[in-house]
């Protein structure tokens, strides 16, 4: 009876180890499995963000990494330390910009402005100079100075003392207003016809020249959004840009660059005498270096590279967007690779 | 004795097997506590600036779940899809696999280090069954172009999303795209209206509120039944004047005068016909200049569009919005060459 009741406790027992370890052991490592893999898949984000300059995005995949494993502190001072290096790359980007704007290169300036919100969204900022002060540049400001009346200033800027409803409109004041000295005014651009033109000089149009011959091409730019910043459609600035950007096509493509080429070129005027000759040039170019990429591609493939086989295709994919058979492939190996990190 | 022995080893079996499956059960119960997120019983909020842009949450996926199914779970809206996709890298949601969900916009302005997001806004004006010439699209080619839309990745969103966008306060899908309508032609009601919902794209209908009601063009009540629809009902003057050129022996101030009633009357007439304080503001043939953009502001407008072909990015000036006319007789290549919807210039 005795050796019964003992068989029937060990039976049980035994029956209990066997679900427990089949049932919550399987469990548990899986589920561990599964993390490491989400884990690994964050850690080699970080890196790879990093390289390609997505700093942005391998931040978070540190924080996600900061946050299944909390007790972890290398992985915390990282973040901090990360979150400092981006800091630090906003504010100089931001300070490049602020310098540019000043010296009045607008374009330029405004690429620094972009960097600078790509790496801190929160800058207010650079913002604030992007978007705001652009208009600011649309304006004219006027201080007032004692005994200043809007009738003055009206007479004073634009020879009528009747627009001064004008200047009152713009600021918000009623035409009968008392001014206050020192108080700071926006002035209406009252434009000819209302279809004002600015007038481009020739040393503009020579100095542009002047730098593309240089092969100073961002300054060249710059002195044809200056023009465009009072005429969209000026037909100078057109031609300097035309021109600017045909001459440093030519320079990247010689320089084997060829996508930054073809992006450039592709701002050119269609009807530019040669260009459509230089961007057939370019596609040539670029398809035969995105076959390239897709043949070595299919080597690591058939040798189980996976990863490899993805970024020879992506590169290829990158010269050739419209390559007939790399995107559908780097589908085809991630989720082979999908499968095979489920499966291990 | 045998069979009560049998019997007892039988129940005590039992006993252990139920407080087993109850232990089992109670692992299940955790595990469902882990994954209650996956059935939230109160809706999150969507993205917003307030969260700091890089603020998540870590999920488990279910069954049945796609990006899909998890925007409109934690985000409340299915077409921030992509935006979770392009969190997770795009990585395919496997069940039992963890996504992360954002909580904050940490992809406002759609910068990237090779460029930056920019939105096109497609202009139409008329419609028609079968003609078309410069201003009038038929229903077949508009049809074309929005299934374009729909079966190649393009997400059309609202003006208020947009306008948002343009605020650098929210991100958008990847591919966004914008429709308007300018003037108010009853064709619009009678043919491209019913087109946009079968695809279910939200647009803005620009009227100008002298032409409203009149024998072409749709009346208060056919626009008060759009805006019910998911179609914003929104400023094109009052008289459809060319608002950047002075009438022939017009002074100035009587100029002004008249840009100011231009602009404020249809805003209060569109407000008090539809119940909807109009936000946007199409400038009549796209012309404009900086006394006009003066009074759109001080008449409380967010933004307002030109007709000057071209996408636009977020820092494009809020009241000098390029739209692209789609005219009635392009081809669909000629339509795509208008969806611009990325900027390629070196960020880094």
């Amino acid at each position: 009876m005795i050796i019964i009741y003992k068989h029937n406790i060990i039976f049980s027992l035994c029956l209990l180890a066997c679900l427990l370890s089949f049932g919550i052991f399987g469990n548990v490592r899986s589920g561990a499995c599964r993390t490491t893999s989400f884990q690994e898949f964050h850690r080699q984000e970080v890196s790879n963000c990093e390289k390609k300059g997505e700093f942005k995005k391998a931040l978070i995949s540190l924080k996600i990494l900061r946050q299944l494993n909390p007790r972890d502190k290398k992985i915390a001072q990282e973040v901090i330390d990360f979150e400092k290096k981006i800091q630090s790359k906003a504010q100089q980007h931001f300070n490049w910009g602020v310098s540019l704007y000043n010296k009045k290169k607008y374009n330029s300036a405004e690429r620094e402005f972009l960097i600078t919100l790509r790496f801190d969204p929160e800058n207010k900022e650079a913002l604030d100079y992007l978007k705001y002060r652009a208009e600011d540049r649309y304006s004219k400001f006027y201080t007032s100075k004692k005994s200043d009346t809007l009738k003055k200033i009206a007479r004073k800027i634009y020879k009528d003392s009747s627009k001064h409803f004008l200047i009152a409109y713009f600021n918000g004041l009623s035409p009968n207003d008392r001014l206050s000295q020192g108080q700071r005014l926006r002035l209406p651009i009252i434009q000819r016809s209302l279809a004002y033109k600015r007038t481009v000089t020739k040393t503009e149009v020579s100095q542009a020249e002047k730098y593309i011959k240089e092969e100073k091409y961002e300054d060249a730019l710059d002195i044809a959004g200056t023009i465009r910043q009072h005429d969209l459609t000026n037909e100078d600035a057109s031609s300097i840009e035309d021109k600017a950007n045909f001459s440093l096509g030519k320079k990247l493509f010689n320089e084997k660059k060829y996508v930054e080429a073809l992006e450039i070129y592709q701002k050119v005027d269609s009807g530019m005498p040669g260009i459509s000759e230089a961007m057939a040039d370019v596609k040539k170019r670029l398809k035969k270096k995105a076959e390239d990429h897709y043949r070595n591609g299919v080597k690591y493939y058939l040798n189980e590279e996976l990863k490899l086989a993805i970024k020879e295709w992506e590169k290829a994919l990158k010269l050739d967007s419209n390559h007939p058979k790399a995107a559908k492939d780097i589908e085809k190996a991630r989720d082979l690779l999908n499968k095979l990190e489920m499966m291990e | 004795m045998i069979s009560s022995e049998f019997k007892k080893i039988v129940r005590n079996s039992f006993i252990l097997l139920c407080s087993i499956l109850l232990t089992a059960c109670a692992g299940i119960g955790e595990k469902r506590a882990d994954i209650t997120e996956q059935k939230p019983t109160v809706q999150r909020p969507a993205p917003s600036i307030e969260a700091p842009y890089d603020s998540f949450k870590i999920v488990k996926a279910g069954r049945n779940d796609t990006y899909t199914t998890l925007a409109r779970k934690y985000l409340n809206d299915p077409l921030l899809a992509s935006t979770i996709k392009a969190y997770n890298r795009g990585r395919p949601v496997i069940p039992g696999q963890k996504i992360v969900i954002p909580f904050g916009q940490f992809d406002r302005g759609g910068l990237k280090p090779e460029g930056y997001q920019t939105v096109p806004v497609l202009l139409y004006h008329k419609f028609s069954k079968s003609r078309s010439d410069k201003m009038t699209i038929n229903a077949d080619n508009f049809e074309n172009q929005m299934r374009y839309l729909a079966e190649n990745g393009y997400n059309v969103i609202s003006i208020d999303k947009f306008v948002n966008f343009l605020d650098f306060s929210i991100q958008i899908p990847e591919k966004s795209v914008v429709i308007t309508i300018d003037d108010g032609w009853r064709s619009f009601y009678d043919i491209g209206f019913p087109i946009l919902m079968k695809y279910g794209f939200p647009a803005t209908l620009f009227v100008y509120t002298d032409f409203i009601a009149g024998r072409k063009s749709v009346s208060w009540d056919q626009a008060g039944e759009m805006a019910d629809q998911g179609i914003n009902i929104e400023c094109h003057t009052k008289k459809h004047r060319n608002m950047a050129k002075l009438k022939e022996g017009e002074t100035l101030n009587q100029y002004l005068k008249d840009i100011i009633k231009e602009i404020s009357y249809s805003k209060e007439l569109i407000f008090k016909k539809l119940a909807r304080e109009p936000q946007y503001l199409a400038y009549p043939y796209g012309a404009t200049n900086n006394i006009v953009v003066e009074v759109a502001k001080q008449h409380g407008f967010r933004a307002a569009f030109t007709v000057h072909r071209g996408s636009n990015p977020f820092f494009v000036n809020n009241y000098r919005i390029n739209r692209s006319v789609i005219y009635g007789n392009y081809s669909l290549s000629a339509f795509k060459k208008n969806l611009n919807v990325f900027h390629k210039r070196r960020l880094k």
